[in-house]
């Protein structure tokens, strides 16, 4: 026992210390790499409100918009058509639901890129569509119920993902998909009622 | 203050060379890994088993790293500070369980593998409870994510962190080098007792929370109490015991279900801290149980 506390004490007494210059200089030198590094392969550059885009008065940039349309590319199926002027119209276009709830889900947009930036290696557009879906399932939200004053997962789960599931829903385009000739705001005109069972004949 | 702090407290030896080689490696190990889309629980996982060559540096350098790498991608933020947090955690109490863990400059070889292994897989696992439940503890309070997804996160890292320091230990035993140790954990280290009393409280913490969580969060379709309550009533009656009690239960996680998951980090640290200071005053009392120290000291 003896031996034990004069071990300890000889080997405390060979510890280096660590002045507040060494711990400093190591910050530094690894902080002066690490920028080299950021800077070489393009990080850092997140989005930000109007960031990409125009100044005009819209909810959400360019940025943000080509990133809900790389969101949407993954979740949606392959059959259905989706670009970012048809994202724009029909996420941003209609009427917001509630005050802010657009806000809410640029903020919903962020969190997810910026996880991907952290955790993926690069923005969400520069992410394959499975790895687009990773970043969602490690963010959480794929776990969660929609929340709207919940947590970020649950946030975005909320907003983002059921926004963008809402709109397919809701679009013309998907009736193929979900069986709904005639969605809401698509009555389909009259020609719909000169159609056959099979919608080929008259 | 400083060096007050790192002579008076620390079990084992943090050498600052080691630290700032750790923030580079631990720079470049998040780097390559996010690139590669590695999932950050094995990332974590390698940089607590790298703990075994060299001390506790692996997890200061390993997060400093990290908050570099991320303040370097404009993604500093709660998911930073729950790595973080489960990598600090998780290596601290570990070198308080493990002799396996080298302290630096200051090795001493140990002539019993099986014991270093032994102690290893306790305090991985011990250590792993605490640090996962700490991590989403903090994820939960900075409104991040749920208890139970941040939990399923990092709970791999536990199993990496423990394969590949069994591995990196047989290896260095079939190769003929002693795995070092830190001298300075000399009697510092918790009784079995102590150990088991910890591994009850990390798991009943771990568990319990995201049982809570996830039954809280599932119980939170229900818009009002009151849908819950008429639920309930359908689903096990009414007038019986197990109707009152399983309605009063579900009502209790319903209405208190995620303040219980708040307070159980206090409530967790207050216990352990107890039964660390009941194991430290039953190690000091005049009749020691000589089966109390866990392996007895370390240069035996």
């Amino acid at each position: 026992m003896t031996d034990s506390k004069s071990t300890l004490t000889d080997t405390r007494d060979d510890l280096p210390s660590l002045s507040r210059r060494q711990l400093l200089a190591a910050l530094g030198g690894a902080a002066v790499a690490a920028g080299g590094y950021g800077y070489g392969v393009g990080g850092g550059a997140g989005l930000t409100p109007g960031g990409g885009g125009d100044a005009s008065d819209a909810p959400a940039s360019d940025a943000h918009i080509e990133t809900l349309t790389a969101l949407a590319e993954a979740i949606y199926p392959p059959s259905m058509p989706v670009d970012e002027s048809w994202i724009e119209n029909r996420v941003f276009g209609r009427v917001e639901p509630q005050e802010g709830h657009f806000d809410q889900l640029v903020a919903a947009v962020e969190a997810v890129d910026e996880h991907a930036r952290a955790r993926f290696g690069g923005p969400v557009t520069a992410l394959s569509p499975g790895h687009r879906r990773g970043v969602l399932h490690s963010m959480g939200a794929t776990e969660v119920h929609p929340t709207a004053d919940g947590t970020t997962a649950e946030r975005v789960r909320f907003y983002l993902l059921g926004d963008l599931l809402y709109v397919m829903l809701t679009a013309p385009e998907s009736s193929d998909l979900t069986g709904i000739a005639n969605p809401p705001g698509y009555p389909g005109g009259t020609d719909v009622y000169k159609r056959g069972p099979g919608g080929d004949g008259q | 203050m400083w060096e007050k702090l790192q002579r008076s407290s620390v079990a084992t030896p943090v050498v600052p060379e080691h630290v700032a080689l750790a923030s580079g490696a631990g720079f470049l190990l998040v780097a390559v890994a996010t690139s590669a889309r590695i999932p950050v629980a094995v990332v974590g996982g390698l940089l607590v088993a790298a703990a075994l060559f060299v001390g506790p540096s692996a997890a200061l350098g390993g997060t400093s790293g990290l908050v570099i790498h991320d303040l370097f991608r404009g993604a500093v933020g709660v998911g930073t500070l729950t790595l973080a947090v489960w990598l600090c955690v998780f290596v601290g109490l570990l070198a308080w369980f493990s002799p396996a863990l080298a302290g630096g400059r200051a090795r001493l070889s140990v002539r019993s593998p099986p014991r270093a292994l032994r102690s290893y897989v306790v305090g991985t696992v011990v250590a792993g409870l605490y640090a996962t439940a700490a991590s989403a503890w903090v994820a939960t309070v900075a409104g991040h994510e749920r208890f139970y997804t941040a939990a399923a996160d990092l709970l791999p890292g536990v199993l990496v962190a423990g394969l590949v320091g069994v591995a990196a230990i047989v290896t260095a035993r079939r190769l003929g080098r002693a795995v070092s140790v830190p001298r300075a954990t000399v009697g510092t280290r918790p009784g079995r007792l102590t150990t088991l009393a910890l591994f009850v409280v990390g798991a009943a913490w771990l568990v319990g929370a995201i049982g809570t969580d996830l039954l809280a969060h599932d119980l939170g379709l229900f818009p009002t109490d009151i849908q819950l309550a008429y639920y309930v009533a359908g689903l096990l009656g009414t007038g019986s015991l197990v109707a009152t009690v399983g309605s009063a239960v579900l009502l209790s996680v319903y209405r208190y279900g995620e303040l219980a998951v708040v307070l159980s980090a206090p409530l967790a640290g207050v216990l352990s801290w107890v039964l660390v200071s009941l194991g430290r005053t039953r190690v000091q009392s005049p009749t020691p149980d000589i089966d109390f120290v866990n392996g007895g000291t370390d240069n035996d």
